[in-house]
């Protein structure tokens, strides 16, 4: 789920930057570092245009200068138990991949309504039940998070979809 | 002089007396409550954070990389008419945003806010789930929603959900 979040970064900034143009400077440095970041709970997707900066402080021994900046922006947190909505990215005899912006979650046969099953001889691979439900490569699916780990710069869910109103999506 | 001293009473040292420190372990981490979304949603540090559906958060980052644009190359952060800084991720959400916001126009977004103002008993979790899943039965939406489940009795909910779809654009 998307939030509206405010947030805090401190940014050092290289002497040769001190300037009339210092505050776009900082402006690009947040731009830069920080939209699409993941910290492990959330990604930030956009910050807003309208931030704060504090007075700068040099740091003794160095010359670079600190700035504490307050923003808003828009982050993206999944939640354990969240539905959402997402893209099957690839689709395999154990299961298939699905992605819900940068989320990557995957769905394990444990996890697919016994009636829906893996036809290997379709063009492409898909999970279906021979009926309307047919999950392939680019299907849009609804899926329910049922656990979540972070990476370094990325996170990944288990999701499920043997819950009711789960599934493909009719488009 | 010496002799003096020798005879003097001999000042009681007490007894050393062993003091741990004050802090003799590592402070324990604070516990780690499990944060879902469940019947009873734990949302940990976002709890009075407002939250949006994926319809409002494309509107407002189509709005501010509208406005990036606008501003002459000179004065761009970013440099050129760049809108974000192309990582993987930004491409992705915007992507996913495109394919899964149900209410693409502006007037359409606004009545649905305004529809869902009205009612004060959802919290802005559930009115963002909501209008991201644009469910068609309350019987879905409670099911989905776990929380919605006191909130709400099934006519309400269900005159609120047909209020909905008539206000979405038919994606697909």
């Amino acid at each position: 789920m998307f939030f509206l979040k405010e947030l805090e970064k401190t940014i050092q900034l290289h002497p040769s930057y001190f300037g009339p143009l210092i505050r776009q400077h900082i402006h690009r440095e947040l731009l830069t570092k920080e939209e699409g970041s993941s910290t492990g709970k959330f990604t930030i997707v956009c910050i807003l245009d309208s931030f704060d900066i504090s007075d700068g402080q040099v740091i003794p021994g160095s010359g670079f200068a600190e700035y504490t900046v307050h923003y808003k922006a828009i982050v993206w947190r999944p939640y354990k138990g969240e539905v959402m909505d997402g893209v099957v990215t690839s689709v395999i005899r154990a299961g298939f991949f699905v992605d819900c912006g940068s989320l990557q979650a995957f769905v394990g046969n444990a996890m697919i309504p016994s009636e829906i099953r893996f036809d290997a001889n379709a063009t492409p691979p898909q999970w279906t039940d021979n009926g309307d439900q047919v999950i392939e490569k680019g299907t849009n699916i609804r899926i329910k998070i049922k656990g979540l780990r972070a990476e370094l710069d990325r996170m990944y869910a288990i999701g499920t979809m043997k819950e009711d109103y789960l599934g493909p999506l009719q488009s | 002089m010496e002799e003096e001293m020798k005879d003097a009473p001999r000042v009681q040292q007490p007894a050393p007396v062993f003091r741990a420190p004050k802090q003799i372990s590592r402070p324990k981490p604070p516990a780690q409550q499990e944060e879902e979304l469940g019947a009873e949603p734990k949302l940990g540090d976002f709890e009075d954070v407002h939250a949006l559906s994926v319809s409002e958060a494309h509107a407002v980052i189509t709005a501010v990389h509208a406005q990036r644009k606008k501003k002459d190359a000179g004065m761009n952060p970013l440099g050129g008419d760049r809108v974000h800084n192309d990582s993987q991720q930004i491409n992705q959400f915007l992507e996913y945003m495109e394919t899964f916001a149900r209410y693409k126009e502006a007037h359409n977004l606004h009545a649905l806010s305004a529809t869902l103002e009205s009612h004060p008993e959802l919290t802005s979790v559930e009115k963002a789930m909501l209008g991201s899943l644009a469910c068609d039965s309350a019987d879905e939406a409670k099911t989905l929603i776990p929380s919605l489940a006191n909130k709400a009795t099934d006519e309400e909910l269900q005159e609120l959900l047909d209020e909905m779809s008539k206000l979405q654009d038919r994606y697909g």
